[in-house]
């Protein structure tokens, strides 16, 4: 060791010693402070987890009770009758969301391609600082948005109206993610394609998204379980129904406006029935990230696409 | 000063290279022709006149930001798709012009091929996939099979085939740099391309699969024409027969690589070789 040319250690100067005097004087009150500074962290930690825990815990305890197999296939009964559930609300909320991907996804990975390939242009500037305010907007304003443009001028309310506001929350959320993702894409990747002869079309399409999927999916994950839950966009389009209807063009229930009525309503039934729609609703955000995350890791993995 | 010590050997490296002088020289398959690519307003090259032979394996060599790549890129017009990117000259592909208004780029590229400094597997598609992905753009699809007699083939070509057989399907990022590397001259090879051109193809790569990759050009010298943009001195004096230094955007001198490496006529090629700058 180095040490075994020094045999005689070194002696520490005036200012070491100083130093070290004040580390031994300070030292308790210093571990005071460390502790309780970990102490403040660690709380608000806990803070942080805690209502997620909270609500978990009261929805299981107030909810699961309600939570049988009526609830997903029995129809809503009038109050005062014991039992009933949820189906018309569970197919409503499934079918507005599928609406709102089936309009959302196509424009907002398109929107979002376009933002990241042309990043420069007059157009891609503006669309992304749009996109941002759009994010931005409260989501009553874009119920009431649908309402003027769809519900007002055919006169009545409507499973399409509803997937369509839904859809204006969702796109800005998919556009602004597909545009990180697709940027994460090594320009080497794309001029390797282009070397190949592909077309830039091609090139985006095959090469492209494909290699961006994954987080593509994560991002429309995380904009369906947003709008999973949303009542006030829906408040005025897809409005509610007590019956069940699958029709796209009629007014449709949905968990979430469902959930909204009957948490207001004076019977006891009702308000028990509120809290199983919370606890499931929050089962179904929970279900579609988990299904949809094992579903790209199994893809990305897999090999041939012809 | 012990300077020749430090220089590559190009007489004792490359033994084959005089066996090579013997064949008769191919005819030049690509022509650039006072080739200026720009990038907005600079030049990266200038006025560059170039002819790429046959069954030779041209090395590029320069300093770094001298324009080699940029060179290379105008050649299957890669150069181009970047922004604010053009060139303007004339570059022959069997005495056609390549740069003539109403050649379509990517049409050119399909009968090029190319090979860049990194590894670039495409990460979603399987090993056979990326054999295949420059097919699936060719005026006539192959069939199935037809797929699989070329996958096998290109793969046979780059020496690869016997490491990847039993493993096909798997995905291609499961391969080492090395193995990638070679998956992606497969890939270039795949198309059947009379030219293929390497940016730096093993500046990424240990020292053993630099050695394959350049055993494998030696193979597929005999029926293509190859190009091959090198940092590494020595690599170009074992793997090239013509080779050409650029400095600064312009091509100072073009000669047999065993002349450009013992008795360059321009001094600042001397210098580049001998490691006074660069």
């Amino acid at each position: 060791m180095s040490m075994a040319q020094h045999p005689q250690p070194l002696r520490p100067t005036a200012r070491q010693r100083a130093v070290a005097d004040r580390t031994i004087k300070t030292i308790g009150r210093r571990r005071v402070v460390n502790g309780i500074m970990t102490g403040v962290v660690c709380l608000a930690a806990l803070v942080t987890a805690l209502p997620l825990l909270f609500i978990l815990f009261h929805l299981v305890k107030e909810g699961a009770a309600a939570v049988s197999i009526d609830f997903f296939t029995q129809m809503p009964r009038p109050p005062g009758e014991a039992g009933g559930g949820m189906a018309n609300a569970i197919v409503g909320t499934l079918i507005v969301i599928g609406l709102a991907c089936g309009i959302g996804l196509p424009i907002g990975i398109g929107a979002g391609l376009y933002l990241a390939e042309f990043k420069a242009t007059r157009l891609a500037n503006i669309v992304r600082f749009l996109a941002d305010v759009l994010n931005g907007l409260p989501s009553i304003v874009l119920g009431i948005f649908a309402w003027q443009f769809l519900v007002k001028p055919l006169g009545h309310f409507s499973a399409l109206a509803g997937g369509v506001a839904l859809a204006a929350m969702m796109i800005p959320m998919i556009t602004r993610t597909t545009e990180e993702m697709v940027r994460l894409v090594p320009t080497a990747l794309k001029e390797a394609a282009m070397a190949l002869g592909y077309s830039r079309a091609r090139t985006a399409m095959t090469v492209v998204l494909r290699t961006a999927t994954a987080g593509i999916v994560t991002g429309v994950l995380v904009a369906v379980a947003r709008i999973a839950g949303e009542t006030a966009p829906l408040l005025f389009t897809a409005f509610g129904n007590q019956f069940w209807s699958m029709r796209l063009d009629q007014p449709i229930a949905a968990l979430p406006l469902q959930i909204f009525v009957y948490a207001n309503s004076p019977y006891d039934d009702w308000r028990r029935l509120a809290w199983a729609g919370s606890l499931v609703l929050i089962a179904l955000v929970f279900i579609i990230s988990v299904a949809a995350r094992v579903a790209t890791r199994s893809r990305v993995g897999a090999g041939s696409h012809d | 000063m012990s300077l020749p010590a430090l220089q590559p050997d190009p007489v004792s490296a490359p033994a084959r290279t005089t066996e090579r002088r013997a064949e008769p020289r191919g005819r030049p398959r690509l022509q650039a022709d006072c080739l200026t690519a720009y990038f907005g307003e600079t030049a990266a090259i200038h006025d560059v006149s170039f002819d790429l032979r046959d069954r030779e394996v041209t090395a590029v060599i320069g300093p770094s930001g001298c324009g080699k790549s940029t060179f290379l890129r105008c050649l299957n017009r890669l150069h181009e798709t970047t922004p604010l990117a053009y060139a303007k000259g004339r570059v022959l592909l069997d005495g056609r012009n390549i740069y003539a208004s109403g050649v379509d780029a990517i049409r050119v590229r399909k009968h090029i091929g190319m090979v860049f400094q990194k590894p670039t597997p495409f990460p979603t598609m399987s090993i056979r996939d990326n054999v295949a992905a420059g097919l699936k753009v060719l005026p006539t699809r192959p069939s199935r099979t037809e797929t699989n007699d070329i996958v096998e083939r290109a793969l046979t070509r780059a020496a690869l085939w016997d490491e990847v057989k039993d493993r096909l399907s798997a995905n291609a990022t499961a391969l080492s740099g090395g193995q990638q590397q070679r998956l992606c001259i497969a890939r270039a090879l795949a198309t059947d391309p009379h030219v293929l051109l390497l940016d730096e193809p093993t500046a990424s790569l240990d020292p053993i699969s630099s050695q394959k990759v350049e055993e494998l050009l030696y193979e597929l010298r005999k029926d293509m024409t190859i190009v091959i943009v090198t940092h590494n001195m020595q690599q170009a004096a074992r793997v090239s027969d013509v080779t050409g230094f650029f400095l600064m955007g312009e091509l100072v001198e073009v000669g047999p690589t065993r002349t450009m490496f013992t008795s360059p006529t321009d001094s600042r090629t001397e210098d580049y070789i001998t490691g006074r700058f660069g």
